[in-house]
């Protein structure tokens, strides 16, 4: 049985609950120990259901060899610092723009003070009002890359085409795992979520104040979940340390 | 073979740099040479050599155990990153003091390291000791630490790096001139974390475990004895 097979034997069909959560949870523990060796990456899980009784109709999980972005990667070693009394900074590549808008292409990155612990007030990075987490869907089929910035192909109608703000994480000391998730929907439109995206919004003050999206990880949805107009998607990240 | 064996057996004696003996560790794991190590989770991995002062050679290895686990504290704060806002969460410090950690907080300032002038110095240390007793996620400091020092202290790392090309996060750490014989059974990450409570108020630091691993490797006095954790996020 692979991956795909044995997803849709275990969730489609099954009511969105408490339950079913951990059945994801015991879904990804059993991968990790798994032929695929999953992780040390986040895995994404996608699934759509209906809001009358829960019902899941389809879903798809990412990959356990998909990649981590670079911006994970700068963001982490950030932690690691010698000890100074002396501001710090990282690069990160943000999305394009203000709201995903164009340029599609902002290489150069913004010099980010400490962008992990360095969490400070008022005017600096990741002050009260800029430092959520978002998730993404989207219809792009390209493998993912550790380059990656954004979403390949969003979708056109709302609030499927957005970056979507999730509840706060979670952490499970018993099983070590930290998750968040989210519900995009109603559906305005229909298709099909071919790739997954989380975000962090984060405020910078160098060179100048800015916001920006920065994506943490890209991955592709597989098999695609397809979905029509009045449905919602849940999507999901879990990270298993 | 162990794991222990095996890399004593391939590196003891030679004189090869960190990341050579990263490379090839990682190189055996995905060979499938050492089945766990495959399937290491987002955690750094602790890699301990010990060498005779301005000598390149190395004199012991250790690496960490692959099914060690990450702490508590860690998922604690990687955990509150992701977030719709203003969030609290409680670390505990090497003391047994639980703190507040403010991640994305408009009031409280931790681990500040802005534009306003700091009197302590934050960021990372590391520390070796005997080792025993238990390795759980609930762990806040080492089991137990060497009597002598310098070998009994925390030490500085040097700043994190991320290296695209093997998708790892590695950070140094240099223990110098160690003044007793003994073997390393056990090492530490540390978080130097600062948390004013209010603007203004007095800079507390707090000294938070993220990481508690086993490795093992013997030194004797007078030897400098590096460790580098290394995150493969591959």
């Amino acid at each position: 049985m692979n991956d795909s097979q044995y997803i849709q034997e275990e969730f489609v069909g099954k009511t969105f609950t408490q339950k079913l959560n951990s059945k994801m949870a015991d879904y990804f523990e059993e991968r990790k120990f798994g032929e695929l060796g999953f992780i040390p990456r986040p895995g994404a899980i996608a699934m759509v259901h209906t809001l009358e009784d829960g019902a899941i109709k389809s879903v798809g999980a990412s990959a356990p060899q998909d990649i981590i972005n670079n911006n994970f990667g700068k963001w982490l070693a950030a932690m690691h610092t010698v000890p100074s009394t002396v501001l710090g900074t990282a690069s990160l590549s943000e999305i394009g723009g203000a709201g995903g808008g164009d340029p599609p292409v902002r290489t150069d990155g913004d010099a980010l003070q400490r962008p992990w612990w360095s969490i400070v007030r008022g005017d600096t990075f990741n002050s009260g009002s800029r430092g959520e987490t978002y998730i993404q869907i989207g219809l792009g089929f390209s493998t993912p890359l550790v380059d990656d910035f954004d979403i390949e192909t969003a979708f056109a109608s709302s609030p499927e085409a957005d970056k979507t703000l999730t509840p706060d994480g979670g952490y499970s000391s018993s099983i070590g795992r930290v998750q968040v998730g989210v519900n995009i929907g109603p559906t305005t439109g229909s298709g099909t979520v071919r790739e997954l995206g989380i975000f962090q919004d984060w405020l910078t003050l160098l060179p100048a104040p800015s916001g920006g999206f920065y994506m943490l990880s890209h991955d592709a949805i597989s098999p695609g979940v397809a979905f029509i107009v009045g449905e919602t998607l849940f999507c999901q990240y879990f990270w298993q340390l | 073979m162990s794991l222990q064996e095996y890399i004593s057996e391939q590196f003891v004696g030679q004189d090869k740099s960190k990341q050579q003996i990263l490379d090839e560790i990682y190189k055996a794991a995905k060979d499938a040479w050492y089945d766990k190590l495959k399937y290491i989770p987002l955690k750094p991995m602790a890699l301990i050599t010990v060498h005779n002062p301005g000598s390149s050679i190395i004199e012991s290895i250790g690496f960490s155990e692959p099914n060690d686990i990450i702490l508590n504290n860690f998922g604690i704060a990687f955990a509150g990153n992701f977030n719709n806002g203003a969030v609290v969460v409680s670390l505990t410090d090497v003391f047994g003091v639980a703190d507040d950690y403010r991640i994305n907080s408009s009031n409280n300032i931790y681990n500040a390291r802005d534009n306003n002038p700091n009197t302590e110095a934050i960021g990372t240390q590391m520390q070796l000791g005997l080792g025993g007793g238990s390795f759980v996620r609930s762990n806040i400091a080492l089991n137990n630490p060497f009597v002598s020092a310098p070998e009994s202290n925390r030490f500085n790392t040097g700043e994190g790096g991320w290296l695209t090309g093997t998708q790892q996060v590695v950070v140094n750490g240099l223990l110098s001139n160690v003044t007793s014989t003994d073997t390393v059974g056990e090492c530490g990450l540390f978080g130097l974390w600062r948390n004013d409570s209010a603007a203004g108020a007095a800079q507390n630091v707090f000294i938070i475990m993220l990481s508690h691993d086993i490795a093992a490797a013997s030194f004797v006095s007078g030897q400098n004895i590096n460790t580098t954790y290394t995150w493969s996020i591959t």
